[in-house]
């Protein structure tokens, strides 16, 4: 089931009144992952046999850990229990996600080098969302290992923290820490949360709709499927500079519908984006992209290979890996991978020169300075150059454009070629402007509609059926599913 | 709580005074393309038995001529269902499931992405608006899809409005209601001059017969319904350029693999109906008057020769 959907709409309806009209913690939990698991299955009913699998099985050895946590003698058992549920969630990944990949890979590598070898495929339909459970059950298990949190008794609450359909599908990737214990408490009522949670959502539906899916339209045009380079390179820049847009709007657009359901139902979830593409370094950036999937790699892999806590050598492998790692978990193709690692190097490179912090540096205040504005500019083209990666069909593909933007840039006639897309440049251009200057005048707050509340409720009523009708004016005929569900 | 849910009503009141507003600019077209589904169920109801049913979507309204069919002697009254790719597979099935009877004979003719795509666009709603009979057509399958389409036929209802509000026209198009004869097929295209539109396309999946279960279960129960009711069932391919059917030829292998579990003999092979890009009246898999008739030809032929042969036992 897909937020942009009537189905959505409909659903959330009957699930926010069974989930108010349900007497205590237990009722309203069995909603929630009654609705979840139905929220699942709409896609494949097989999918939640999966989840359902994935989710007892980090139960069971939660519970075993936690059984054995008083005994220092059984340390090594709690060890091989929390290897198991590596294996098994990493398993799961692999064989779903990443076999074909490297099979396919290493028929390629030997036919290269003159052998030629028929490898079996397992060619199974890849899960929507797999690669978020996985991460959060897992997370969990290790949680529960180092005493972080301790392993819930409650089965039905830990279903569903798992399956809990806001996050699901793409994210944010809860902590147990900050869900599970919301869910392990009846919920009251807020009226001002279920308020902001709705504001949210529109917020986030405005912004899938009228730029994410039409924005993508003109970047799928440009970059072709078949990884053929037609445009000219300032047409792939714009191409380029208009997927850097795509992504986070689609992104954080279903971050925003995720973060406002949950709100409904009394539940906060962690904040995934805060204004990236303000940032002043790719350190910064990196703190504000996807925080719920970066924290995980933080606490879950670069830490424990010693993080910065060792020397710089050290400190370079440590975040090539992590970052690498992160790459291929958006995806089995070596795009992912140079895409994880060029980010990896942006920032090892940052750290050298010094203008990595360990927080996430404080909002600019007013209008940005020359420096802040070059550095702004200068990270956003870097990580422009990454996505062209990140959005190729393969290594070929991007080299190629990449190669395509920097030889024509400096070429009139190659300028030109932007006239054949003044119909999209002329529509786009004032409404990404105006997205800007409303995400730069709002990037103290989790999102724009939050500075409304103090607005008189006829003018906030006009302005939310105008970004109503309006997102449904533009919908398109096709369309887009979230980007991140494919990972 | 209670004041929470007085103004979601009220907001939800205010947006349906909105929406009621917009539903009167654009009203229900009498002429619409889909309202033709309203002559092609009264034909296939009233049509003498025994029958020859055309199942698929735009590419069979447009590009079989049943005057061929009658014109073999083939002692069927021909009934072309082919109205629109975006109804999905489950859909189109469905309309004729219930109807078949002692004799007929069916002809099953997917776009070929409807073997792993299901309905699109706003196609199910827009058909509903026109017929809503059509209602119990909906499969489990097609119900979800539906409910799935809704904000994108609100979509289309907004821009239709809009666009009366601000030209107060009706569209000129030759994809009209009127444009269909009394057999369901289309025919206002025939003498008019091909478009020369880059081909419509849809994305290739993996070549995985996983991808073509969902198509083949449901094929499968057709024919059991068939067979069932004395009805006789075959599959064809719908009309494919050469370029689009060489960039999938794996697909079209392992789908070829696919349908042969189905107990629904195949008429022609995948080949057969690769068509020149001049064959093609516009952008979709619509073919001209010309290669309509050279291909209802081919298949009557074919279904000629298929009906000499006795039917398989039950078993």
């Amino acid at each position: 089931m897909t937020f942009t959907t009537l189905t959505f709409g409909l659903f959330l309806v009957l699930v926010f009144a069974l989930h108010w009209c349900a007497r205590g913690r237990v009722g309203q939990n069995s909603v929630i992952l009654v609705a979840s698991y139905l929220f699942y299955g709409w896609w494949d009913l097989r999918f939640c046999a999966l989840l359902l699998g994935s989710s007892l099985l980090d139960y069971a050895i939660a519970r075993a850990i936690a059984r054995s946590q008083p005994q220092p003698a059984l340390a090594r058992q709690r060890r091989t229990l929390v290897a198991v549920s590596c294996v098994a969630n990493l398993g799961l990944l692999a064989a779903f996600k990443y076999f074909d990949f490297f099979i396919d890979s290493l028929a390629l590598a030997l036919e290269q080098v003159g052998v030629s070898a028929e490898l079996p495929s397992l060619r199974l339909i890849l899960p929507v969302g797999i690669s978020f459970y996985t991460f959060q059950t897992l997370g969990y298990t290790i949680d529960v290992y180092r005493g972080d949190v301790r392993a819930s008794r409650s089965l039905l609450d830990y279903l569903a923290y798992v399956s809990f359909f806001p996050q699901l599908v793409a994210g944010p990737i809860e902590r147990a820490r900050n869900l599970l214990p919301q869910l392990e408490r009846p919920r009251q009522f807020d009226e001002a949360t279920a308020r902001e949670g709705a504001r949210q959502m529109l917020w986030g539906l405005t912004k899938k709709v009228i730029l994410a899916d039409h924005l993508g339209a003109f970047v799928a045009e440009i970059y072709l499927g078949d990884g053929s380079v037609h445009a000219s390179g300032p047409v792939l820049l714009i191409a380029t500079v208009a997927f850097a847009l795509q992504i986070y709007c689609d992104f954080s657009a279903y971050s925003d519908l995720a973060v406002g359901t949950a709100k409904l139902f009394g539940i906060r979830l962690v904040r995934n984006f805060a204004y990236p593409y303000f940032s002043r370094s790719v350190v910064e950036f990196w703190r504000r992209w996807h925080m719920s999937l970066s924290t995980w790699f933080r606490d879950y892999v670069y830490v424990p290979l010693g993080g910065s806590q060792c020397g710089p050598r050290r400190r370079w492998l440590n975040l090539m890996v992590t970052f690498t790692l992160s790459g291929l978990w958006h995806g089995a193709n070596w795009t992912f991978v140079v895409w994880g690692a060029a980010n990896g190097l942006l920032v090892a490179m940052a750290g050298r020169a010094g203008t990595a912090s360990r927080e996430l540096p404080s909002t600019l205040r007013g209008w940005p300075g020359f420096v802040a504005f070059v550095q702004m500019l200068a990270t956003f083209t870097l990580i422009c150059l990454t996505w062209v990666f990140f959005r190729a069909v393969d290594l070929g593909h991007a080299l190629r454009i990449l190669a395509k933007i920097f030889v024509e840039l400096p070429s009139p006639a190659a300028w030109a070629q932007l006239g054949h897309h003044d119909e999209f440049l002329v529509a786009f251009a004032p409404l990404v402007g105006i997205f800007v200057l409303v995400e730069w005048h709002s990037r103290a707050a989790e999102h724009p509609l939050v500075s409304l509340s103090s607005w008189p409720r006829p003018g906030r009523w006009l302005l939310y059926s105008a970004m109503l009708w309006t997102t449904l004016y533009l919908m398109p005929d096709d369309p887009h599913a979230f980007l991140y569900f494919q990972f | 709580m209670r004041r929470f849910l007085l103004h979601l009503f009220a907001f939800a009141a205010l947006q349906a005074v909105v929406g009621a507003w917009v539903w009167s600019r654009c009203p229900t077209d009498p002429d619409h393309y889909m309202a033709a589904t309203i002559d092609k169920h009264a034909r296939l109801r009233g049509a003498s038995r025994p029958r020859l049913i055309l199942v698929g979507g735009s590419s069979m309204g447009f590009g079989l001529d049943s005057q061929v069919f009658l014109d073999r002697g083939l002692e069927l009254a021909p009934v072309n269902m082919g109205l629109n790719d975006g109804l999905g597979l489950s859909f189109m099935l469905a309309e004729t499931a219930d109807q078949l009877g002692v004799g007929d004979v069916v002809i099953v003719a997917p776009e070929t992405h409807l073997y792993w795509h299901g309905s699109r666009d706003d196609t199910l709603w827009a058909v509903l608006e026109h017929r809503p009979a059509s209602v119990a057509c909906l499969s489990g399958k097609s119900a979800r899809e539906l409910s799935d389409q809704g904000l994108h036929f609100l979509s289309r209802k907004i821009r239709c409005a809009a666009h009366q509000v601000a030209m107060d026209s009706v569209l000129a198009t030759l994809y009209r209601r009127g444009s269909f004869d009394e057999f369901g097929d289309f025919v206002a295209h025939r003498d008019q001059p091909r478009k020369s539109q880059a081909p419509l396309e849809h994305a290739w999946p993996a070549a995985n017969s996983a991808a073509f279960d969902e198509a083949a279960t449901e094929l499968a129960a057709f024919a059991t319904r068939c067979r069932l009711a004395g009805a006789r069932c075959f599959l064809a391919w719908s009309p494919t350029r050469r370029e689009q059917f060489e960039r999938g030829s794996a697909v079209f292998s392992v789908l070829l693999d696919t349908l042969r579990s189905v107990e629904m003999p195949m008429l022609e092979s995948p080949e057969e109906a690769i068509f020149a890009d001049t064959d093609f009246f516009d952008r979709g898999p619509h073919l001209t008057g010309e290669a309509a008739t050279r291909r209802s030809t081919r298949l009557a032929e074919r279904l000629a020769e298929a009906l000499a042969t006795p039917s398989p036992p039950e078993r």
